[in-house]
């Protein structure tokens, strides 16, 4: 099958710091890549260059084909890549409906004077937006938390909330920076069965994760980076087994993350 | 007091504001005196002057201080609490009698056009101009995040529009200039917007306060254009209310208060659409608006340009009123009363931005007439209350409220 996402020879440096070096990657519908590595190694800036945040000093990404190297971070999203972030980045004042409605924005267009008018066809649309976010949250287990301040929900349901804004933008891949982070071995299991079911719905998955539990449960295919540099990449029991992700990353306890 | 005060849990707040009073007291003892011929400024001490301020103000702090104790010990009966919150969850269950509110609201200041005396309309006309400005500086300031520092150079821009409109085209009316002006001061916005709003940072702050500054030298030195220091009398403002056998000071009221509801009405539709929705994302986090497909720019851009419009369409509905523009409109001293309106309202709330535009405006009003020394001391009142809130309620009366208007 054709990859949704191919990513070649990314590299980007901030002055002497080579933060990322030659990265190759790519996502396919339905897949799974989970993107592991040392603090420091380059994860978080490697999404950064694939939403647009960083521009890429050398390298190309292409979106089905399509290059999209250098665009925008918010075309990026219109064209199919939304993300989390590592550290949660909410609209904390707003409620987590109206969260979830954002990640509409690009798809609800419509004309000023009808947003003015509140013609029959923005309360149409309008009722469609709810309808739609309200099933959205309820996918993600945050039933009857549309109308709660986003700042004000339970750190888990934070994370589960920034997975459904970034579903509302109905994107063809989705990156996640860190959903297990600081969760507990229960909200883990929350996280890995929702993971599995975005996955079932055919969504190109990158995932950074630190928990190997989780990382060697559901990923189909792990890269792993080490001072910006990609170190190995294979399926999880290969990257178990590979004697230089040993010593960069799982060498120092066998059992990291958990 | 303050240990009964939630916010005030530390006790540091209280220390500084004593600090703060401490070092402004005294100046209420001197009289700045200014000689034109020399262009000097001399301070004298003179202990009538703060006494006397301090006799006039005495009353009105121990109003307000009793009212606030008393606002606290009613707000804590646990009957009126039950009762105010079956109240607010009835109105919301029917809409109808919020619409009746609403309704009740603007009958009561259609009546005000034809019963209240003149003192009461031009104070109204007045409520509403300030409510128009803070309604517009709100979209920028309370719902986008972006500071403004010279937002009364649109509205002076507004004003200017058709005062040279007027004095060229004999015709030109009050009402075809208000199209006009907003659509010439918002793409006035948009030109002053356009290099800074690409930029992350406050640096639409110090450009739109350096527009307001230019703009007012600017009219200041095209006497051809805009009659320079002394102004333009704009002729055609004689002429409102020529109909339905209203007075001047009655349409005007009128126009302002229409215009003004029609602006709430835009504005709070935009702030439950998709529009206003970018807006708030972006005040909250630009990178993860920018992440869910906002085109920050162009939703800042589009924040502004309607923040100057309605600046303009205040400046025009100002002209008209007062017959007369010239370049004290576009004072920093406005710009700087118009924020801290925003601000005492509550940013980004709709009701906040008109409550604080009635209250900042009618406390010194109202004062002056009472207390005529008090006024000189206007600005360090303003500046007390700014202290005062950013320590006890820096949110604004009443923001943070869900949903916000």
């Amino acid at each position: 099958m054709k990859p949704v996402m191919e990513v070649s020879g990314i590299s980007k440096s901030f002055g002497g710091l080579k933060a990322v070096q030659s990265v190759d990657l790519s996502a396919s519908a339905g897949k799974i890549l989970s993107i592991i590595g040392p603090n420091g190694a380059g994860k978080t800036t490697l999404f950064n260059c694939l939403t647009g945040i960083y521009r890429p000093d050398t390298g190309s990404i292409f979106l089905e084909g399509r290059e999209i190297t250098g665009t925008q971070p918010h075309e990026v999203c219109r064209l199919g890549i939304a993300r989390t972030f590592q550290n949660i980045r909410l609209f904390g004042e707003m409620t987590a409906l109206e969260n979830v409605m954002v990640g509409h924005f690009h798809h609800d267009e419509i004309s000023l004077w009808h947003i003015l008018s509140h013609s029959p066809a923005h309360r149409i649309l309008c009722g469609r937006n709810k309808e739609a976010a309200s099933a959205l949250l309820a996918r993600v287990g945050l039933e009857g938390a549309g109308d709660l301040p986003a700042q004000s929900l339970a750190y888990g349901l934070q994370k589960r909330l920034e997975i459904a804004r970034a579903l509302a933008t109905q994107p063809k891949i989705l990156l996640l920076d860190e959903p297990g982070a600081g969760m507990n071995p229960q909200e883990l299991g929350g996280l890995i069965d929702l993971i599995g079911r975005l996955k079932k719905d055919g969504l190109a998955i990158v995932l950074i994760e630190h928990h190997m539990q989780v990382v060697m449960e559901i990923s189909d295919d792990i890269l792993v980076l080490d001072h910006g540099e990609q170190i190995a990449r294979g399926i999880p029991r290969d990257i178990r087994n590979n004697p230089r992700v040993i010593e960069a990353y799982l060498g120092k306890s066998s059992s990291a993350g958990q | 007091m303050a240990d009964q005060s939630p916010t005030a849990k530390s006790g540091t707040p209280w220390s500084l504001a004593l600090l703060v009073a401490v070092i402004t007291a005294p100046f209420i003892w001197l009289k700045v005196k200014y000689d034109f011929r020399t262009g000097l400024s001399t301070a004298t001490f003179d202990p009538a002057r703060g006494w006397s301020l301090i006799a006039g103000l005495l009353p009105v702090v121990l109003g307000g201080l009793a009212l606030w104790l008393a606002l606290r010990w009613l707000c804590a009966l646990p009957q009126l609490r039950t009762l105010f919150t079956t109240c607010s969850s009835r109105i919301n269950e029917h809409p109808v009698l919020r619409h009746a509110g609403v309704v009740l609201l603007c009958t009561t200041i259609l009546a005000c056009a034809f019963f209240a005396d003149n003192k009461v309309l031009s104070m109204g006309v007045f409520v509403f101009l300030y409510g128009i400005q803070a309604l517009g500086l709100n979209i920028t300031v309370g719902m986008t995040g972006l500071l403004v520092l010279g937002y009364a150079g649109f509205f002076s821009v507004g004003a200017y529009v058709f005062a040279i409109l007027a004095h060229s085209q004999p015709w030109f009316s009050w009402w075809m200039a208000l199209p006009i002006a907003a659509v010439v001061a918002g793409g006035v916005g948009w030109l002053v917007g356009l290099p800074c709003l690409r930029l992350r940072g406050d640096y639409l702050a110090i450009v739109t306060l350096g527009f307001a500054e230019s703009f007012r030298e600017l009219m200041r030195n095209l006497p051809a254009l805009s009659g320079g220091d002394k102004g333009l009398v704009i002729p055609a403002a004689a002429k409102i209310g020529a109909f339905a056998g209203m007075n001047r000071l009655q349409a005007c009221y009128l126009a302002t208060a229409l215009c003004l509801a029609v602006l709430v009405l835009v504005v709070h539709r935009l702030y439950h659409s998709r529009i206003g929705r970018a807006w708030r994302a972006i005040k909250a986090d630009e990178t993860a608006a920018a992440a869910m497909g906002i085109s920050v720019v162009q939703m800042k851009l589009m924040a502004f340009t309607l923040s100057a419009g309605l600046a303009g369409i205040a400046g025009v509905l100002y002209a008209g009123y007062a017959g007369f523009v010239d370049p004290s409109t576009c004072a920093f001293e406005q710009s700087v009363l118009v924020l801290a309106m925003v601000i005492l309202g509550g940013l980004g709330s709709i009701p906040g931005a008109l409550l604080g535009s009635a209250i900042l405006y009618l406390v010194p009003t109202l004062l002056r007439d009472q207390f005529p020394q008090v006024s000189e001391y206007r600005l360090l009142l303003f500046g007390s209350i700014m202290v005062l809130m950013m320590l006890f309620r820096p949110q604004g009366l009443l923001g943070k409220t869900k949903g916000g208007a």
